[in-house]
């Protein structure tokens, strides 16, 4: 009777809440907001949230790791900035591509190594990395913006599968989305790196190369923003050494409302890809309704302290309640944790 | 001497206030044993939220200080004023030597790590480079402090490392 309970209160967890919430918001605008069902507004809607969507899931990781990165805004604006140039240079664009990725994992690598050789704390060095980040591609690119991108690129950015109100960039999204799902909650390295967030020591001196886990974690971050720094500027048609500033905090504040521990060592991909598109939602349908600008920021941020409270709240009334299981049931040790 | 302007001054009194309270007040310390260790801070009798809770009050109030001297300097302020600013100051507080995890670090050290930004950011177009070339040196030497701050805290507890060995072996020769 009480593992019964105990299972129960631990099923409720935040991810689910947020999830839940996520269909209730969709189900809601469906009926009662007009504009939102059509297919181009579902379209619109999926393809600006894409770009949070994919920072999101190596963010994830990186967040359950213990560390964060703050830089990715900045990654995406320099490497749009820099296929700007090259595409005013003349170079071909597969080859940009490339060397977009490459300048993103040169960006991961250089956080990775300050964070783990000089063993600073990822909040400060990313701090630092935004602003050298988006310096250079002001230095780049200047105030230019570079618009003439071949129009099949253009097509790829902004175009939908055909038929459908799918963004054709969503399928590459979801292969990612995938992916990372597998490796985060279905391989050895995916739970050493909750390892990692948990306890740091515990981790290394359960053999785990604590290092090497957290610098493929920010290399993997530093491409993944960089190659939506290459979407970015598809999608808007525009390459400004200004794109996607303040991205970092969209990011990270659907990461942390989808339920991932800020301390490290706790959180799932399905609550955070949750979080990404209920922030995404609320946003599109808060226009929709003619919300002015001002107060959506003022949700939006009501949202994230409501993010970073409410898994808390959550624990201490689950652990709240396993203690009070525990005492009036059995004197049987408690399993649930969660 | 009339070149000083009112809100300096101003500044310069407020700096003067926290430094001394920061220095030479019981409070004032606890914030950076708690800073240092914040178990054995607790551990020590410090009241630690109520200090948390002071230092987050005391920083609101002098933000909204701050805002009211912004109106004052420029006759002008909106709802987008000051954005960006946590970033500058940031910079400037770790640029300064306060330490970023915490317990080490002076009032004054920050303020001149304010005053260090802003002048290059006055006199990096005025030696004629261009001002497309700010945001990135401020970034990069905010990194170059807390690297340089980091390498050398390295040194010294290696070298304090070094020194307990040779003591103790000395001890035992």
């Amino acid at each position: 009777m009480a593992e019964q309970r105990n299972r129960i209160g631990g099923a409720v967890r935040w991810d689910t809440v947020v999830g839940a919430l996520l269909v209730v918001l969709i189900a809601a605008s469906f009926s009662f907001v007009g504009d939102f069902g059509n297919a181009l507004n579902i379209s619109f809607l999926i393809g600006n949230t894409l770009p949070i969507a994919a920072i999101a899931l190596p963010m994830t990781m990186l967040v359950a790791s213990g560390e964060i990165d703050l830089s990715v805004g900045s990654t995406v604006g320099l490497s749009g900035s820099v296929m700007g140039v090259l595409w005013n240079d003349g170079m071909n664009v597969n080859m940009i591509i490339l060397i977009c990725a490459a300048l993103g994992i040169v960006c991961g690598l250089v956080n990775a190594l300050l964070v783990t050789r000089l063993g600073l704390p990822s909040l400060a060095v990313t701090i630092g990395t935004m602003a050298a980040y988006r310096g250079i591609a002001q230095i780049v690119l200047g105030s230019n913006s570079v618009t003439d991108f071949p129009q099949n690129y253009l097509n790829f950015g902004s175009g939908r599968i055909a038929g459908t109100f799918i963004p054709d960039a969503a399928i590459p999204w979801l292969v990612l989305a995938v992916l990372a799902v597998v490796v985060l909650h279905a391989t050895g390295f995916g739970r050493s790196v909750f390892a990692v967030g948990a306890s740091q020591e515990a981790a290394w001196f359960a053999g785990l190369r604590v290092k090497r886990i957290k610098l493929s974690l920010f290399v993997a971050t530093g491409l993944i923003s960089s190659l939506t720094g290459v979407f970015w500027v598809l999608h808007y048609a525009s390459a400004t050494y200004t794109n996607a500033t303040g991205l970092e905090l969209s990011v990270v504040a659907a990461v942390l409302l989808g339920g991932v521990d800020f301390d490290g060592g706790r959180g799932t991909l399905g609550g955070a890809i949750a979080g990404v598109f209920l922030l995404g939602t609320l946003q599109n349908v808060m226009s929709l309704v003619n919300v002015s600008a001002q107060s959506q920021t003022v949700v939006t941020g009501i949202l994230l302290v409501v993010s970073v409270l409410g898994p808390r709240a959550a624990k201490q009334l689950a652990l709240a309640r396993a203690r009070r299981t525990n005492r009036s049931m059995t004197p049987t040790p408690s399993s649930s944790f969660l | 001497v009339w070149a000083i302007p009112y809100l300096g001054i101003l500044a310069a009194i407020v700096l003067i206030a926290v430094a001394y309270y920061l220095r030479n007040y019981r409070s004032g310390r606890e914030c950076y044993a708690l800073g240092s260790n914040p178990q054995a801070a607790a551990l020590a009798g410090v009241p630690t939220r109520k200090r948390v809770l002071g230092a987050f009050v005391l920083c609101g109030a002098l933000a909204g200080l701050a805002g009211a001297l912004y109106l004052a300097r420029f006759g002008y302020a909106d709802a987008s004023t000051g954005t960006g600013y946590e970033l500058t100051v940031v910079s400037a507080v770790v640029v300064g030597g306060v330490g970023f995890t915490g317990g080490t670090g002076s009032v004054y050290g920050a303020a001149l790590g304010a005053l260090l930004l802003t002048s290059i950011n006055s006199v990096l177009p005025a030696i004629g480079v261009s001002s497309v070339w700010v945001e990135a040196i401020d970034g990069i030497l905010l990194l170059l402090a807390i690297s340089l701050d980091r390498v050398v805290a390295l040194r010294v507890a290696g070298l304090l490392r070094r020194r307990a060995g040779e003591a103790r072996s000395a001890d035992h020769g």
